[in-house]
C-alpha cells in the first residue's frame, strides 16, 4: 500500500462576511495522527467539514497524492465523524457496519463488545453515549484512507477516551488520521504533531509551550 | 411505492393518463427531495452515506431511476394482464 499525503492549502472560508479561515495550510500522511487545535468558533470544524467536502468555501485546493480531489468523500477517500449523531436511526446496526468497516478490521470490529452487544439493535435503541461509541468506532475503522475526527473524546468517559486512543494509533499504521478535540491533553496524547489555527491560520506547535505561547491555553496541565 | 400505487389506481380508473401520472411522479420526487434537505435531522445521515462512499445527489438520482423504472415495468405488466382479461 503506498503512502498517500493529504494536503489542504489555501483556504478562504468566510461567514456573513466575518474571515473565518484564510491562511491555512494542512496536510496528513498515511501513517500518522495529526492534531488541530484552536478555540471555540476558530473554524477547526469548518476546516475538517471543507476537506470533507460537505461545506463550500470560497477557495480551497486538497489533494491526495498532489491529484486535485474535489470532495474528499467522492469514492470514500475521507471519511469524517461530525459532532451529532449521523447513522441512520432505522437501519439494523450489523447492516450499517457491512457497508462502511474497512475489510482488514471487519473481525476487529466486530469483537468490539459494544458491537457483540447490540449488533441486532438499530441505532434508535441505543443510548446517547453507546451510540456516540459506536458512530465513533465505526468511522475510525472505516474503509477510507484518511480520518477526520471532531471532537472524538468529548461527552465519552475516560476508560473509553483511553480505548479510542488505542485504536487510532493502531490505524493510524495504515491511514491518515486529522483529530479535533477541546481536552487538549488527549489531543497531545495521540498525535504525532499539532497544527493550531489561531486568526483564521495555522500554526505548527513543535512543544507544548508554543501552546502557552499563542494562547490557547495558560498552562500545562 | 405509495406514490407508484396511487398512480396507478387513478390511472387505471382513467382519472388520469401516463404522462400525467409521470408529471405526479416528477412532483412528488420535488417534494421528497425538498423534505429530506430541510429536514434538519435527515440532513444529519447524510454523513453515513458520505462515509460510506455514496455522494448524495447520485444517491438520490439511483433511487429515483430505479422508481420511476420499476413504477413503467409495473404499469406495463398491469395494462398486460387487463387487456389479457379482457380477452379471454
Amino acid at each position: 500500500m503506498g503512502q498517500y499525503i493529504l494536503k489542504t492549502d489555501s483556504v478562504h472560508l468566510e461567514f456573513d462576511g466575518r474571515k473565518i479561515l484564510q491562511d491555512i495550510y494542512l496536510d496528513c500522511r498515511q501513517g500518522e495522527v495529526v492534531g488541530l487545535l484552536g478555540r471555540n468558533g476558530c473554524g477547526k470544524s469548518s476546516l475538517l467539514r471543507v476537506i470533507f467536502g460537505s461545506l463550500k468555501p470560497t477557495y480551497k485546493h486538497v489533494s491526495i497524492d498532489d491529484k486535485h480531489i474535489y470532495k474528499g468523500y467522492d469514492d470514500g477517500r475521507v471519511a469524517y465523524l461530525p459532532q451529532h449523531n449521523y447513522l441512520p436511526q432505522n437501519i439494523k446496526i450489523q447492516s450499517l457496519a457491512g457497508t462502511i468497516i474497512d475489510p482488514q478490521f471487519t473481525d476487529e470490529f466486530t469483537s468490539l463488545s459494544i458491537y457483540q452487544d447490540h449488533h441486532h439493535k438499530k441505532p434508535g435503541q441505543l443510548s446517547g453515549g453507546e451510540l456516540r461509541q459506536l458512530e465513533t468506532l465505526m468511522c475510525i475503522y472505516s474503509r477510507a484512507d484518511f480520518i477526520l475526527l471532531d471532537e472524538p473524546f468529548t461527552h465519552v468517559s475516560p476508560v473509553q477516551a483511553e480505548m479510542f486512543k488505542g485504536i487510532i494509533r493502531k490505524c493510524a499504521k495504515v491511514k491518515g488520521i486529522i483529530v479535533t478535540d477541546h481536552q487538549y491533553y488527549n489531543i497531545l496524547d495521540v498525535a504525532d504533531r499539532i497544527v493550531l489555527i489561531t486568526d483564521g491560520s495555522t500554526k505548527a506547535i513543535n512543544n507544548p509551550d508554543d501552546l502557552i505561547r499563542y494562547r490557547y491555553i495558560s498552562h500545562i496541565i | 411505492m405509495t406514490i407508484n400505487m396511487i398512480c396507478i389506481y387513478y390511472l387505471f380508473r382513467g382519472e388520469v393518463n401516463i404522462v400525467e401520472s409521470y408529471i405526479f411522479k416528477i412532483m412528488s420526487y420535488g417534494l421528497i427531495i425538498g423534505f429530506r434537505y430541510y429536514n434538519y435531522n435527515s440532513t444529519k445521515t447524510f454523513f453515513y452515506f458520505r462515509n460510506a462512499g455514496y455522494g448524495i445527489d447520485r444517491l438520490y438520482l439511483y433511487a429515483l431511476t430505479c422508481d420511476a423504472l420499476a413504477y413503467g415495468i409495473l404499469l406495463s405488466l398491469l395494462k398486460l394482464v387487463k387487456y389479457w382479461v379482457s380477452i379471454f
